[in-house]
């Protein structure tokens, strides 16, 4: 590969990194939107929402991404089209509602690890559930939440190379597209290996620093006979990390 | 008028799963009256405790305040007015934990503040002002802006009081309020609580201090295996009681 | 391939679950790789000389930073462009399972971690060598520890193994687009393909959540 190569191939296989990096913000949001929904509706009072809330979850953590994006490409594609909505928003929907129920996971165990007698004394205060929720949990719970957020920005950035199994133009699609011109296989997928790993891995360092930090201010936060006077918040530390670690599982 | 009951809970029992915790339980709380619950742990009083402010709903019984029927168990569960009446009613009826229950992410002044100016709708301004004299009155003035977490657990505590009071409350409900601390941190949190007993407020307090209950109490109820077994004034429970049950429980604390 | 003009729902059942006996053979075998090269992986990071450790470091965040599927491209394409031809189930084997180590590499080191030195140091004052102290107690008490993050990875794999269709690997997706595009039955296969992936996934993440549960309280 030469360097008149590759500078001939860039504005193209640019074009497509934009694509990639427009898909991955609106789908970020999205997931970030409906997580923090599922959260919510995961802990409500209702045992009815709960319960359906989590036979959704399960179902949205069975689905394989990729087999999520092909079929609502073929089910609702046309119709999506129809309403002028192109590939780009089947791929932003799908990976949003499937990525929705890890990170809401991650928020639910992260609202979790509160402690009761937190409940306790803002109840007493004569708090309603929302005020205690917007007041007291939710303030607690947001900076745990904080570093597996950026993490999911670097999965659905990955997740949206699949969108060119469904004709998205995005940086895979458009280097596949040049593969066929030109007959260089492992230059060009070298070129945009590159490419993702410029963007994920200063951005898993950053999450990795992010999450030494959050500790550590966390761990200034507790006050030690909350630590271990009760067992909730230990139980619910373990839930996160299981949940982290169940989310890496397929994330690796 | 100072007879008037305040809170009545009449025919409490409560179960957790198949496990009675409380079995029959009338408890009736009169203005200024300071009572004293004492019992082993699992007897039952903590419980008893927290369905006076119904953060645990009673599984039967009837609770009123102020003579007015604030709710009856078995209920129809869940319903939201219940949910209104029980939070109306912890307006009135505050709570001091055994873990302090501070808010870790705001200022001693901003946990103090939070109910008056969420729940009662005050002014931050006037609130914060409030809230300072609050804090003097515990000692704490100068830790104003400080978190929970840099303070020691008696002034954690002392907050958490000052926090209960700052709703102007017609009663306050302490869960074992020390035994959470070092023992050289007691003394300073049922000092506030004395000065807050002779003050007049009306106080319900779940404690193992005999001591403390026996010179500020205006009445000791022992609980144990969830009913109550001896009631009286101090000076009847401690020195006179009629119980054998109720002088092992009491030399045992005295004990420990 | 079998005729779908007349397909009835029986058949196109039978066709997917051929597909997914390729799925689990791509999967047990990216789980196995991804066992084994973690393993190396770990070793690398243990390693007693700085820049080996950072090389390692480095190398497993790019496996892990990288989408599968370029990394899939790169090998089944990539190689084969450069005259190196792989199949295409074991390319996907390949890159699904080297990614993976990435994280398996990371199960290790925290079961590592969840045994205390305490355990080490009781192992030494009865007089047992380093090896041994490794085998008869680190080892087994980290495993227990290994089991649900290593299931949670296989289940992981096997969503990751729809991937491989990109290169044309027969598994329960690629089979279901053949079927849809014979039948146009859509909602007819993609649902068969939604229970059968819960049928299989959901039972095994209750089974690792349970796992993980009683090694909480184990602790």
């Amino acid at each position: 590969m030469s360097l008149t190569e590759l500078e001939s191939w860039m504005p193209v296989l640019l074009q497509g990194l934009l694509v990639s990096l427009e898909l991955t913000a609106v789908a970020s949001l999205l997931t970030f939107a409906f997580a923090t929904m599922i959260a919510l509706l995961r802990i409500s009072p209702l045992r009815p929402i709960r319960l359906v809330t989590t036979a959704f979850v399960d179902l949205d953590r069975s689905v394989p991404l990729l087999a999520l994006l092909i079929f609502v490409y073929f089910g609702l594609g046309k119709y999506l089209a129809f309403l002028g909505l192109p590939a780009f928003w089947v791929a932003v929907l799908a990976i949003s509602v499937n990525e929705a129920a890890y990170l809401g996971e991650v928020y639910r165990a992260a609202i979790e690890s509160i402690s009761q007698e937190q409940w306790d004394a803002a109840t007493s205060l004569g708090l309603s559930r929302r005020q205690t929720l917007a007041l007291v949990i939710l303030p607690q719970a947001v900076p745990a939440g904080i570093p597996p957020t950026v993490n999911d920005v670097i999965y659905i950035l990955k997740a949206s190379s699949l969108a060119s199994l469904v004709s998205v133009n995005e940086l895979t699609n458009v280097s596949t597209q040049l593969v066929s011109v030109t007959f260089l296989p492992m230059q060009i997928y070298m070129t945009i290996g590159a490419m993702y790993l410029a963007l994920t891995v200063p951005l898993s360092y950053f999450a990795r620093w992010l999450e030494v930090y959050v500790n550590r201010r966390l761990g200034l936060r507790v006050p030690p006979e909350a630590a271990h006077g009760a067992v909730v918040p230990i139980a619910g530390a373990t839930d996160l990390s299981a949940a982290v670690s169940a989310k890496d599982a397929t994330d690796a | 008028m100072p007879d008037e009951p305040i809170l009545e809970m009449r025919g409490l029992r409560k179960t957790f799963g198949r496990a009675e915790v409380v079995c029959g339980v009338d408890i009736v709380v009169r203005r200024g009256e300071k009572v004293c619950m004492l019992g082993p742990s699992g007897s039952g009083k903590t419980t008893t405790l927290r369905c006076l402010n119904l953060l645990t709903e009673p599984s039967s019984g009837e609770l009123y305040f102020h003579g007015q029927l604030v709710g009856r168990w078995p209920s129809g569960r869940g319903s939201r007015s219940a949910a209104n009446d029980a939070q109306r009613l912890r307006r009135h009826v505050s709570m001091v934990f055994q873990h302090f229950g501070l808010f870790p992410h705001l200022t001693a002044l901003d946990n103090v503040t939070l109910g008056p100016v969420h729940v009662l709708g005050m002014n931050r301004r006037e609130a914060a002002e409030r809230a300072r004299a609050l804090l003097r009155r515990v000692g704490l003035e100068q830790f104003a802006e400080k978190h929970p977490a840099t303070l020691s657990g008696g002034q954690r505590q002392r907050v958490a009081i000052a926090r209960a009071m700052a709703m102007n409350p017609d009663v306050i409900l302490f869960d074992e309020p020390t035994s959470a601390l070092d023992p050289e941190m007691v003394g300073e949190v049922l000092s506030i609580m004395e000065q807050l007993a002779s003050d007049g407020m009306t106080m319900v307090i779940v404690t193992h201090e005999t001591n403390f209950a026996r010179h500020v109490a205006d009445r000791v109820v022992v609980m144990e295996n969830g009913v109550i077994l001896e009631e009286g004034t101090p000076v009847d429970i401690f020195e006179r009681p009629t119980q054998r049950r109720t002088r092992e429980i009491l030399r045992a604390r005295v004990q420990a | 391939m079998l005729s779908l003009t007349n397909a009835n729902p029986l058949t196109i059942l039978q066709l997917l679950l051929a597909g997914g006996e390729v799925t689990l053979e791509v999967s047990i075998g990216s789980w196995l790789v991804s066992v084994i090269a973690g393993l190396l992986f770990l070793a690398f990071r243990q390693a007693p000389y700085r820049p080996v450790r950072w090389a390692a470091d480095f190398v497993i965040t790019c496996l892990r930073s990288m989408p599968q599927l370029v990394l899939l491209y790169l090998v089944f394409f990539g190689l084969g462009g450069i005259g190196i031809n792989i199949n295409p189930i074991v390319s996907a084997i390949v890159a699904l399972g080297l990614t993976e180590a990435g994280f398996t590499s990371e199960v290790y080191r925290a079961g590592l971690l969840t045994v205390s030195d305490e355990q080490r140091e009781a192992g030494a004052s009865l007089g047992l060598g380093s090896f041994q102290i490794f085998r008869l107690i680190v080892l087994p008490e980290m495993v227990p520890f290994l089991v649900p993050p290593l299931l949670n990875s296989f289940v992981g794999l096997t969503k990751a193994a729809t991937i491989a269709s990109a290169v044309g690997v027969p598994e329960i997706l690629y089979q279901s687009t053949t079927i849809i595009n014979e039948t146009f039955q859509v909602l007819l296969v993609s649902m068969l393909v939604i229970v059968l992936y819960v049928i299989f996934t959901v039972p095994l993440t209750r089974l690792s959540a349970a796992l993980e549960l009683r090694l909480g309280y184990a602790h």
